[in-house]
């Protein structure tokens, strides 16, 4: 036997969990981009008038302080994950049915918990602290249970009768049937679930395609469903006890090599790689504290990360003892050579990336940009900076080699080589200018980048070499 | 100093210039250019735009007609200086834009090799491959060809300018300034941004590296451009536009010759053509009145020179006739006696009382207009024999330009500007346009525009810029220009989007400053309907009819006594709702009435506020006053009110003082009006126009008023009259010939206004029996059949009702069908009808002589086991192995699902028998129900309409089993109950009647959604919006 337990709401009840306390006034509806159609919404919408299924425009329409928000299939996977760990505390057999369903096994469970009530009661209780709602059926197969919660159905045992009657109510396009195949049995009278359990296999197989007869085989239980089973995710993490407290950071280098040479043999074992530590030093009397290492490129060896966190840690200074150490890893990746090519000359000990990498670490992420051109007309908008790297091949300009971060007013006698270009653009920004540029040479014979405004005052905007 | 632009390109180069045509002549002209040459990308579609707005507000700067050429690695503008090099000029055009698909071209080489009389503005790139271009230039155009220098204030200003001397200096070619000109003036630079984004399809702040730098690229002062260039550039540029003489205004078009037998004179031809018409159209004589007619209106045929136009309608006509196609014309020429005894219309002008100079005259200057309305299911032969006569060569369509409108426009400028597409869409969607009292910038500040932002500000502007700005060009619906010559010789010629299609870089408006006739040849499906009722009426009765026989016999009461009661559901142009319930108020007894009928019932008139006063003053409620006897002459004949266009032109001409050409500018910009706002300068004009000549200033304001109403939907009496012919002959063959009337409507769907259940129900309450799809009776078509034992006939519905069925596949069935009929299943599979089919079969009900049900017929036939040949002669076992029956209900929705029409019992019936409704109050009963009671009825939705003319109101109109039931819904209830307003399509509705003769309304109080009882049903609503 199968329990389904059906999750209806859980990315409106993960954000609104997160984001607003206490009672929820304002219609908050989930839409479903790709298809334009409502997934989930609260209360408060339903209220006026809107319902699961309907086209934006229309709920827009129903109800002007609508509040939308995307549907996103991340935040549920992971909320269901979330809940599969829970429950996976007190029942073995989890078969994971994304994006918001759960499959328990119930048969292998019944020996621990004597019988089904007792069982449910543990389950339910679970289910209660996490606070979700949720809907349940059970049945003879995955697609029964998954079936009958989805009818809201929410009892354990039903009579044969009973089963019937709910199956009745299930129209096929509720089946995960594909829709050619729905319309086929319509077309031959059958319409809902229930009326599916009157055929002989044989009968089936004479008439449609394998897929049904799988289907229906399962159904009843009368054929064997394929799942795979939930498992927990492997991440690494390990606490290194102190045996002192520790108050020099040079101290915390064993011990801290001892976590890297465990994390090596961890990733080595699986041929992983990984770009994020986290750290957490426990602290006396003060909050944790929590230091995060990044890797441009995957790494797993102890002496590379050893490397970077040296320098990380010449920055941190302790203000209360530490306590103990913990690593901790959680986004692994599959190892992949690196191609290096055999022939290229230059082999500099460290790649641009490396390189990046120990600035960052010394520096922090943000203070690492690259430079980038934009092809924007105005000179102080040519240029800007980005944290990716970014090639284009924009043609070049004549401009001089230093450009002052702030024009200078002119105040010196100068000879005009050439000019004006004219520099009118950027209104789309509100930072429009209106500038005839010229090169002019100086008296020490310097040439220089000026512009004139339309009020006809005159600045230096750059030197040439 | 003087100055002539020769490089500047209009917003008819597409998203690359930014201001039209007209704007860069009237700004050439304020700053003192002698001349300009509109240069579009491989185009001349904006030059005649350039050419009316000079000609119509009497500049002095004279237009060069040009194009800007790029190929691969050279870029050159060609000008016209003569009529030889426009021919040529147009050539090339036509032979760049032909090699590719629509809105492309491809230059060759050898298209600017062949250039032997246009002038070439060469276009050096500024590297050191032009060397090499120029000296293959100079090798073909010595003599003709020029640097066109452009100093835009660049960075590379300085290189170019050496490199451009230095190269006239080693081939002693001249410099002449150009300005590379993209709008008319430097406010537009943020308009390009935005067409230049479009182009690219990026947002603008991502490219500023593809966006011109300043707005050096407007039309400058003189002065500023003798600053800029040295005094001898622009000497030339005067010295090239002097060369230039010539003008659009030459180019004359020939009519084919080959349709004037030799020794005839055109002129001739046509009389003799018309003395043979009069003994066809009056085969007793022409009464003398008509006979003087007929010689006024030649005599002013051959005065303004039209006889090659009448010829070659009258020949397109003719291949129409011989071809059985039915057809008849319309326009301001089509309702004269030339046209009647031609044969290009049916009008009989006894009828009619035509006076032809109405339609045509002189003093107003325009050209004649026919259009001609052919079968829409047979149209395409005629297309065919036309470019099969001329050659494609000489035969072409003329271009409708798609220009910008205000949901186009938001979705692009929202892109450029970066603007998420959600937001675009949703204040698309959630913008009301008929809200008069709301325009759509402020509109859309309460949709959520931030008004503050600098984005929402740009957004408005731009948006507002951009409104009607061409977007690309397109097929008129059925314009053709045919000449003598090679039809390239005149005009470029493109590809359109349809294969095979060929069309002219003008518009219908275009060709009309020109003075260029074309030929609508436009497709009604009212005449396919009309043609087939004409041969089963022939087949079953031997009783021949055509349409000028139905005119010729007058009046008939009881055909107007029908139309009275507002019973015109299949009537052609009366059958709208709106007609419908205007009909018993009009209560047309005449051709005239029919004629106005027509005209009123649309937005013009209703905008203009002119059908009350007509109906009162038809009533004799309110006194018909005209303020001058002028008026009276123009409005006489409608009561004093203004009901066609012509008669608005009309008003401006005698009232306000207005010229013929004035008028005839009047009447474009009328046509235009929503695209560009034009009438508005002509506003101060009539009134002032109409003051001076005593008119009172409200009655002045009143008329510019309407003049806006008519604007877009303006109906011109001259069509009108035309409608009404096939208007009577409909409503004529629905009261004689209802069954032979409504089989010839459905075989021509789609068209008109109705579907074919909601005809089938019609037909039913009028007595039309209506017998079910039938494998073994049916045809392909609808047919018309004699019941069994009875003498009256029925309508066999067609095969082609099946959803899906082609018609090969229906043939194929027919062609095996024994003789005794089919029955069986597998009968069908032996003669090789398959699988496929046969369920289509089953699905649309057609087997029900040989099968039980549809369940139990399909559940046989998926038994792929029987298929094999071993077991095909097994009796069909699965017959009896059925599970499940239909019920009624689902009968019901099969029929429709697969047909689209049922003949069972009505969906509001059944759920009333099934009691899942109470018995309400039913269509047919509203008549008999007192003014002002309350009643509840309830039916299902079939039509929703919000149109623009009745302001917060929304038309519903319900069905049930008894007919149509009509529905108010004012915007106060509908706001209030917004859910069953939205989407019900079952609908109860508590309101009160309202009847105003026999037009009953329910005007609704409370709507309530039932929509949950039809769950399955799949009847949608027509919305119409």
């Amino acid at each position: 036997m199968w329990l389904y337990l059906y999750f209806p709401m859980l990315q409106l009840e993960g954000m609104t969990k997160q984001t607003v306390s206490g009672d929820f006034v304002t219609p908050v509806v989930i839409i479903d981009g790709r298809k334009n159609q409502i997934v989930q919404l609260n209360d408060a919408a339903q209220q006026r008038g809107i319902k699961i299924g309907m086209g934006l425009g229309t709920a827009c329409a129903l109800c002007t302080q609508l509040h939308v928000l995307p549907y996103d299939d991340l935040l549920e996977r992971q909320q269901l994950l979330e809940i599969a760990n829970t429950l996976y505390q007190v029942s073995a057999d989890i078969v994971i049915d994304e994006p918001n369903g759960l499959v328990l096994k119930v048969d292998s469970m019944l020996s621990l918990y004597h019988d089904l009530p007792s069982y449910w009661q543990v389950i339910s209780e679970q289910l209660a602290q996490l606070g979700k709602s949720y809907y349940y059926g059970m049945g003879e197969s995955t697609i029964m249970a998954k079936l009958l919660a989805r009818e809201h159905c929410n009892a354990l045992m039903l009579t044969p009768c009973q089963k019937r009657h709910y199956l009745g109510k299930i129209g096929l396009t509720r089946t995960s049937l594909d829709s050619r195949v729905i319309e086929l049995l319509a077309r031959t009278g059958v319409k809902n679930v229930a009326q599916l359990e009157q055929f002989a296999l044989s009968e089936l197989a004479k008439r449609f395609d394998t897929e049904l007869v799988y289907y229906v085989g399962c159904l009843f239980g009368k054929l064997k469903e394929t799942l795979n089973y939930y498992q927990p995710a492997e991440t690494f993490e390990l606490t290194a006890p102190l045996l002192y407290e520790v108050e020099v950071m040079a101290w915390l280098e064993k011990p801290i090599e001892h976590l890297l040479s465990r994390l090596a043999l961890f990733l080595q074992q699986r041929n992983l790689v990984t770009r994020t530590l986290y750290f957490t030093l426990a602290l006396r009397d003060k909050e944790a504290l929590e230091i995060t290492l990044n890797s441009a490129e995957p790494e797993y060896k102890a002496a590379n990360w050893q490397r970077l966190l040296n320098l990380k840690l010449e920055s941190i200074t302790l203000d209360a003892p530490v306590q103990s150490v913990s690593l901790k890893v959680d986004a692994l990746e599959a190892q992949h050579a690196t191609i290096k090519d055999l022939f290229s000359t230059q082999q500099s000990a460290m790649s641009a990336q490396g390189l990046r990498a120990i600035l960052c670490a010394k520096l922090g992420e943000q203070a690492v940009q690259y430079l980038q051109l934009t092809g924007d007309p105005r000179p102080e908008k040519a240029s800007t900076y980005s944290h990716e790297p970014h090639f284009t091949t924009l043609k070049s300009k004549l401009r001089p080699t230093i450009l002052f971060p702030k024009p200078q007013p002119l105040c010196e006698r100068v000879n005009i080589i050439s000019g004006p270009e004219r520099i009118a653009s950027g209104w789309w920004d509100g930072e429009p200018v209106q500038r005839d540029y010229f090169i002019v040479q100086n008296e020490q014979a310097q040439r220089l980048w000026v512009f004139r405004e339309q009020n006809n005052h005159w600045y230096i905007h750059g030197v040439f070499s | 100093m003087s100055y002539a632009e020769l490089f500047c390109q209009s917003n008819f180069s597409f998203l690359t210039g930014a201001s039209r045509p007209e704007e860069l002549v009237k700004q050439a002209d304020f700053l003192g250019y002698s001349a300009i040459a509109i240069t579009d990308e491989c185009s001349l579609a904006g030059i005649v735009r350039a050419h009316a707005y000079i000609r119509d507000h009497k500049l002095k700067i004279k237009l060069i007609v040009g194009s800007l050429l790029k190929s691969n690695n050279i870029e050159l503008v060609a000008l016209c200086p003569c009529q030889l090099a426009y021919t040529e000029l147009c050539r090339v055009i036509s032979n760049a834009r032909q090699r590719t698909e629509k809105g492309q071209y491809q230059l060759s080489e050898w298209d600017i090799m062949s250039l032997k009389h246009v002038l070439l503005l060469w276009l050096p790139k500024g590297n050191s491959q032009d060397v090499q271009s120029l000296q293959w230039l100079c090798k073909y155009h010595q003599n003709r060809i020029w640097i066109g220098y452009r100093r835009n204030l660049s960075a590379k200003d300085v290189h170019y300018f050496t490199h451009c001397v230095k190269l006239s200096k080693a081939y002693q070619i001249p410099i002449c300034a150009v300005g590379g000109v993209l709008m008319h003036c430097s406010s537009r630079l943020a308009l390009q941004h935005t067409l230049t984004a479009i182009r690219q399809n990026r947002v603008i702040s991502e490219i500023p590296e593809k966006m011109i730098s300043n707005s050096e690229s407007a039309l400058r002062s003189i002065s500023k451009l003798n600053k800029l260039f040295s005094p001898t550039f622009l000497e030339e540029s005067v010295n090239i536009a002097k060369r230039c003489v010539f003008n659009l205004d030459s180019l004359h078009y020939q009519y084919p010759q080959e349709l004037v037998p030799k020794g005839f004179t055109p002129m001739a031809y046509l009389r003799a053509l018309v003395e043979k018409g009069k003994q066809v159209r009056f085969p007793d004589g022409v009464p003398p009145e008509i006979e003087a007619i007929i010689d006024k209106e030649l005599a002013l045929i051959e005065a303004l020179d039209y006889p090659f136009f009448f010829i070659t309608i009258h020949d397109i006509v003719m291949y129409a006739k011989q071809h059985q196609i039915l057809y008849q014309g319309r326009g301001s020429a089509a309702n004269s006696v030339v046209c009647y005894c031609l044969e290009i219309t049916a009008v009989d002008p006894r009828q009619v009382g035509v006076l032809f100079e109405r339609f045509i005259s002189k003093e107003r200057n325009e050209p004649p207009d026919i259009d001609v309305d052919f079968e829409h299911q047979r149209r395409e032969e005629v297309i065919q024999y036309i470019y099969k006569k001329y050659g494609r060569k000489r035969a072409a369509l003329a271009a409708t330009v798609i220009t910008y409108r205000l949901k186009s426009a938001m979705r692009d400028v929202g892109k450029a500007l970066g603007i998420e597409m959600a937001q675009i869409e949703y204040f698309i969607k959630h913008l009301n346009r008929r809200d008069k009292g709301l325009n759509w910038q402020a509109q859309l500040v309460e949709l959520g525009l931030e008004l503050n932002s600098l984005k929402g500000q740009h957004f408005i502007q731009l948006v507002n810029d951009i409104m009607g700005f061409p977007r690309h060009l397109s097929q008129h619906v059925g314009g053709f220009v045919i000449s003598e010559s090679p039809l390239h010789e005149l005009v470029p010629v493109e590809n359109a989007a349809m294969p095979d299609r060929t069309i002219i870089q003008w518009d219908k408006d275009d060709l009309e400053i020109l003075k260029l006739l074309k030929v609508d040849i436009l497709a009604l499906g009212m005449l396919s309907a009309i043609r087939k009722c004409f041969g089963y009426i022939a087949a079953h009765t031997k009783r021949n009819l055509d349409l000028a026989q139905l005119t010729r016999m007058q009046d008939d009461p009881l055909v107007y006594k029908m139309l009275q009661k507002g019973d015109s559901v299949g009537v052609f142009q009366v059958e709208s709702r709106a007609q419908m319930s205007m009909l018993p108020r009009l209560k047309p007894a005449n051709y005239y009435d029919l004629v106005i009928q027509i005209a009123i019932v649309r937005p013009g008139p209703i905008q203009g506020d002119m059908v009350h006063p007509f109906l009162k003053r038809r009533d004799g409620e309110e006194q018909v006053t005209y303020p001058s006897e002028a008026v009276k002459s123009v409005l006489e004949r409608t009561m004093g009110v203004p009901i066609f266009q012509e008669q608005v032109i009309k008003l401006a001409m005698v009232a306000a003082g207005f010229t013929g050409g004035e008028a005839d500018s009047l009447r474009r910009a009328m046509a235009s009006w929503k695209k560009t706002g034009e009438l508005m300068q002509f506003k101060e004009k009539l009134i002032r126009g109409m003051l001076a000549r005593g008119y009172e200033a409200q009655f002045a304001e009143r008329i510019f008023e309407q003049i806006c109403g008519f604007g877009e939907y303006g109906f011109p009496e001259s069509h009108s009259a035309s409608f009404a012919v096939l208007a009577y002959a409909s409503a004529w063959l629905k009261y004689y010939y209802p069954t032979m009337f409504y089989t010839a409507l459905l075989n021509s769907l789609p068209m008109g206004f109705y579907s074919a259940s909601q005809l089938l129900q019609d037909a039913s309450r009028h007595k039309v029996s209506i017998l079910p799809i039938c494998v073994n009776q049916s045809d392909y078509e609808h047919q018309v059949v004699q019941e069994p034992r009875q003498a009256s006939f029925a309508i066999r519905l067609g095969l082609r009702l099946i959803k899906g069925l082609s018609e090969e596949e229906a043939l194929q069935l027919l062609q095996c069908r024994p003789q005794e009929g089919f029955g069986k299943i597998v009968q069908l599979q032996q003669a090789g009808i398959t699988n496929s089919t046969i369920e289509k079969l089953i699905s649309a009900d057609a087997l029900h002589h040989f099968v039980d049900s549809r369940y139990a017929a399909r559940w046989s036939l998926a038994d792929q086991s029987k298929a094999l040949p071993l077991f095909s002669n097994i009796e069909e076992k699965g017959l009896q192995y059925c599970h499940f029956s239909a019920t009624e209900f689902e009968n019901l929705q099969e029929d429709y699902n697969s047909t689209k029409v049922s003949l069972r019992t009505h969906p509001i019936k059944q759920l009333e028998q099934a009691k899942l409704i109470c018995r309400t109050v039913k269509a047919n009963e509203l008549l008999y129900r007192p003014h002002k009671s309350l009643v509840t009825v309830i039916g299902l939705v079939t039509g929703k309409q919000a149109p623009g003319t009745a302001k917060g109101v929304t038309f519903f109109t319900l069905e049930d089993e008894t007919g149509n039931i009509n529905v108010i819904v004012w915007s106060g209830t509908a706001r209030a109950q917004k859910q069953a307003y939205m989407g019900a399509q079952l609908l109860e509705i508590k309101g009160i009647v309202e009847k105003e003769g026999e037009v009953v309304h329910v005007i609704a109080g409370r709507l309530i959604d039932r929509s949950e009882l039809l769950a399955a049903m799949t009847i949608k609503a027509r919305a119409f919006h």
